[in-house]
């Protein structure tokens, strides 16, 4: 399991006859190792209609699954999308088409005859719904429709856009009554004067007022109206039971049948799509896309096994063109997935880099312990990562993997508070085995920062080691991140420590001599780039802007060593700022109780629990700030792409 | 406290997303370029390389290449969205869902069109692995009828039946788009009441700007493009906006200058659009300006309220506005329109 590298890729491009189309595909689309490239842009074909009857098949193929949708949903079928592997591969759309015209033809009959009864029903419903309210008024509708200076609007609308239809009818005089009928909709009537009446019904239309559309002819009283609607609803729903009844035994005729043609067509769809990632050559086909390494050999006896005239191309990482990057495929035990998603929450990892995740699983921990070291505190961390990790807190679940991490981050702390001789903020249970952080303050954040020193060099040798990868020589030995940065770092710490230590063994001279070396070495480090490449110009912008912009950055680089060094003085800082705070717990506990009753220990455990979750958390974030800004951002670029290999069965 | 536990991890997500947007430094280089190929080539250089595996710089079409760069968005919603507390996943899937909402329009637009599946799926904007509505089936469907039928059981069904009357009589899709638009925006507007005190603190003043830009720019709209009445836009408009009223509304819809409205509301935007342009180009100026000011809302979030709901508001925001830039800038370059004539309206000029 390659822990520091990405799974190695190999790049496979496949040349095939026309006719092997289906059998690549469905290897292709079976083994779930392959993740392809749309190339549909080669096109070399003399023709480009030459294949058409594929891409008429695809097309034919999305009809053939909307219709079977259709039909489907109005036999209330439940529709899967679930593809099982081992079904038949559609070639040709028609003859499904056929048996489902049958079904398709009855199945519409029946649909348009039950939609025209639901929408009588919903017409008439609604012509009910908007008359309840009026009941009981024995008024004659002609009334309402015929006054000479008034003018009326019933109908439904938006319950929501009421107020916006209050405030734009607020330029004339008007009633509006209201009855609401859900929260989504209800009835109004709105009265208004006739000479308005334009003004009404624009209004009344752009507030998305249904108006009630009583047929002319409708004569009477509206308690008359309702009568009449009722009856005519009864009847309608009668028919409309006969017609459920004939749907139930169209749908116990063909809902197998119907299922299985869906899960054909949808696989056989998926086939389709894959087809359309392929580029096409003068007479032929071609695929490409990425299978691991250990899966080449398997991968080609299985094309070759469709037919010699199936050619492959294989290219390993050293024969790609510096454009294309393999994706990248990463695969951790879980202990190590915590760590892991830490490093993708920045970038998922270039295929030509380290993956940190391994180093991140050391340092992570460490940072925070260093920050957070208590015994008794630690454990806490450490049984609840065990918790959490065992999946046991249903809520917590998708924390899972993060469990670890607190495991790790617990027994690190657990280690600290032996070296600071700290357990739950108390300090005289035993002695320190290394340092107490409130009384060595000087010589807790030299030593971190020492500490740090040695982080940002091991973030420099990763540095050198990817563009080793890269094969970047010009810029491995050349470059701020390279052999002449790391020699300028130390140069610059030797010395300022020739300054303060007077025994130091190196002159001052050899120092600033590398100093001055390494800073030119770094300043040419683009023109020679460009020199041993053959690019052209060598001073990009002429000489005198190429001389500032290296002057800049070499300004640049200077100030990211202080500010990246200095950063780690955090972690000592952070270790006293934990000693103190636990000093103030045991301070209150002793004021509230100075006889150690009840109310000391409450305190204890309160003091306990909010240094663990507030403080925990500060730490935690600024372990995550050292590892991103000040380690990452020295030698990981990411920005690469994961490997998500084709599943048929992928929903 | 409670903020900074809950939102921790979100935070951490944002902002290491917020450090990936592209600089100033990117713009000047995508602004220099002189054709699709060469910004295709500077995007593989930017974090979107990602999203052009497999792209020919030569052969790429500009339709194309903004379908692949507009993956970026469910990409990095999918990231931040899940290590949100729970209580606000429902807001931010509300956010997310105008993206649903944008490609409801285009599908019905296009069923309108009677444009078929593979013309109109290019326009549509991806969701990533969320749940949508099922386009392919109601662009196959034929009929903006059948295809509202097809999605009886979606939020959109009562919207889309309340408006299909009016759709029916005036055979356009405009009563059909304003009122998706109003009961989406109102919809957010008052989910923000669900939300915790932090959150909707927090959050308000963006949304509050979103709806106040649309209101002006709707009303305005509707009064310069559509020549509706003052009752007519008062219906097509939300008008709960602090600064951006009934009466504001009223004022745009009444012919009022939206340069000397937007002057009286937002007094550092006065001036920032030339007079001696014509209105309907100022119109669009001004939607770019206001977008600007939400964008600056947007940003100040971050420092401001670190541990709530709106950073991850903001940068999903921010993150739609850089990339309302680069289809922008792909497609003046792919019909060779001049810099000076496109960048006034680019909403940002890169970050850091």
């Amino acid at each position: 399991m390659p822990l520091f590298k990405p799974e190695k890729m190999v790049r496979v491009e496949i040349d095939f006859p026309r006719r092997y189309i289906y059998e690549v595909t469905k290897i292709i689309a079976q083994i779930g190792y392959f993740q392809p490239e749309d190339i549909s842009t080669i096109d070399n074909r003399k023709d480009p209609s030459e294949d058409g009857d594929l891409f008429e098949t695809g097309s034919k193929l999305s009809g053939l699954k909307a219709d079977l949708t259709t039909t489907m949903t109005k036999l209330d079928i439940p529709i899967s999308d679930d593809v099982p592997g081992d079904l038949e591969m559609i070639e040709n759309p028609d003859k499904v088409n056929n048996r489902l015209e049958i079904i398709k033809d009855e199945v519409h009959r029946l649909s348009l005859e039950t939609e025209e009864i639901r929408k009588r029903i919903e017409e008439k419903q609604g012509a009910l719904t908007l008359l309840q309210p009026f009941k009981d008024l024995e008024y004659d509708l002609s009334a309402l429709r015929n006054r000479r200076y008034l003018y009326s609007i019933l109908g439904i609308m938006p319950t929501n856009r009421i107020d916006r239809f209050r405030e734009s009818l607020s330029q004339i005089p008007y009633v509006l009554l209201e009855e609401q009928q859900s929260n989504k909709k209800t009835q109004v009537l709105l009265l208004g004067p006739r000479n308005q009446r334009d003004f009404m019904i624009l209004t009344a239309r752009s507030a998305y007022v249904e108006a009630l559309d009583i047929p002319d002819d409708a004569k009477g009283s509206l308690p008359e109206i309702i009568k009449s609607n009722e009856l005519e609803l009864e009847q309608l729903n009668e028919n409309l039971a006969l017609l459920e009844q004939q749907k139930i035994a169209l749908q116990t005729k063909n809902a197998s049948r119907l299922k299985k043609w869906y899960s054909q067509v949808q696989y056989s769809s998926k086939l389709y799509d894959i087809i359309s990632y392929y580029g096409h050559l003068r007479h032929s086909f071609l695929v490409a896309g990425w299978v691991p390494a250990k899966k080449q050999d398997e991968f080609l006896d299985l094309l070759s096994n469709i037919s010699p005239d199936v050619l492959e191309t294989v290219k390993s990482e050293n024969e790609l063109d510096v454009n294309t990057t393999p994706p990248v495929a990463l695969e951790f035990p879980k202990q190590l997935r915590g760590f892991h998603k830490l490093v993708t929450i920045y970038s998922t990892p270039w295929y030509k880099e380290i993956d940190p995740t391994l180093l991140v699983t050391f340092t992570f921990p460490l940072l925070f312990g260093a920050m957070f070291g208590d015994l008794g505190q630690g454990a806490v961390l450490a049984v609840a990562g065990l918790l959490l990790s065992s999946r046991k807190v249903k809520k917590l679940i998708g924390l899972a993997n993060f469990g670890w991490v607190l495991t790790a981050c617990g027994v690190a702390s657990m280690i600290f508070g032996v070296l600071y001789g700290s357990v739950f903020g108390f300090e005289e249970v035993f002695d320190p085995i290394w340092i107490s952080p409130l009384h060595d303050i000087m010589r807790l954040l030299i030593t971190t920062l020492a500490a740090g020193a040695i982080l940002l060099t091991l973030a420099d040798i990763l540095a050198i080691v990817n563009l080793v990868i890269r094969k970047d020589w010009v810029g491995m030995i050349f470059s701020g991140k390279g052999i002449a940065g790391l020699l300028l770092y130390w140069a610059l710490i030797g010395f300022i420590l020739s300054m303060v230590l007077p025994a130091f063994p190196i002159p001052k001279l050899v120092l600033i001599i590398l100093i001055i070396v390494c800073v030119l070495m770094m300043m040419s480090a683009e023109f020679l780039d460009h020199l041993f490449h053959d690019k052209r110009p060598l001073f990009k912008g002429g000489f005198l802007l190429y001389f500032i912009t290296a002057f800049f950055e070499l300004f640049e680089i200077f100030i990211s060593y202080l500010s990246n060094s200095l950063s780690y003085v955090r972690v000592g800082a952070f270790a006293v700022a934990h000693a103190g705070l636990s000093q103030v717990v045991m301070i209150l506990a002793e004021m509230v109780s100075p006889v150690h009753g009840a109310g000391y220990w409450v305190v204890i455990v309160l003091g306990n629990l909010f240094i663990i979750g507030f403080e925990g958390m500060i730490v935690s974030i600024q372990t995550l700030r050292l590892e991103y800004y000040e380690f990452f951002s020295k030698f990981f670029r990411g920005g690469g792409i994961r490997y998500q290999p084709l599943h048929i069965s992928d929903k | 406290m409670a903020g900074a536990s809950s939102y921790g991890v979100a935070n951490v997500k944002v902002r290491v997303s917020k450090a990936q947007l592209l600089t100033s430094a990117t713009y000047a280089k995508l602004i220099s370029c002189h054709d699709t190929r060469s910004i295709v080539l500077q995007l593989q250089e930017s974090i979107y390389s990602k999203y052009l595996v497999g792209i020919d710089p030569q052969t790429v079409t500009p339709r194309k290449l903004i379908w692949k760069i507009r993956q970026r968005v469910p990409e990095k919603f999918e990231i931040i969205r899940d290590n949100l507390p729970q209580r606000s996943q429902y807001f931010i899937d509300l956010i997310f869902s105008w993206y649903e909402l944008i490609n409801l329009k285009t599908v019905l637009r296009g069923i309108n069109f009677s444009g078929d599946w593979n013309t109109i799926k290019h326009l549509l904007v991806p969701m990533g692995k969320f749940k949508t509505l099922p386009f392919e089936l109601m662009v196959a469907s034929g009929s903006i009828d059948n295809a509202i039928l097809m999605i009886k059981d979606s939020k959109y069904y009562t919207t889309l039946m309340t408006a299909r009357h009016r759709f029916l009589l005036e055979e356009t899709l405009f009563p059909i788009e304003v009122l998706l638009d109003l009961e989406y925006w109102q919809k957010v507007w008052d989910e923000i009441e669900n939300l915790p005190d932090i959150d909707q603190k927090a959050v308000r003043p963006i949304i509050t700007r979103i709806i106040e830009r649309n209101d002006l720019i709707w009303a305005a709209r509707y009064r310069f493009f559509y020549h509706l009445t003052e009752s007519e836009i008062i219906n097509y408009t939300l008008g709960i906006g602090t600064k951006v009223n009934d009466s504001i509304i009223r004022q745009v819809a009444q012919g009022k200058r939206l340069a000397e409205v937007i002057g009286e509301i937002y007094p550092n935007l006065t001036g920032k659009v030339s007079s001696a342009q014509g209105e309907g180009q100022q119109l669009s100026l001004w939607e770019i300006e206001l977008t600007r000011e939400i964008a600056r809302v947007c940003s100040s979030t971050f420092s401001a309220q670190p541990f709530s709901l709106a950073p991850a508001l903001a940068y999903i925001l921010i993150l739609e506005y850089e990339i309302q830039d680069l289809v922008l800038l792909i497609e003046a370059k792919a019909s060779g329109v001049t810099s000076e004539n496109y960048q006034p309206y680019l909403i940002n000029q890169g970050y850091n």
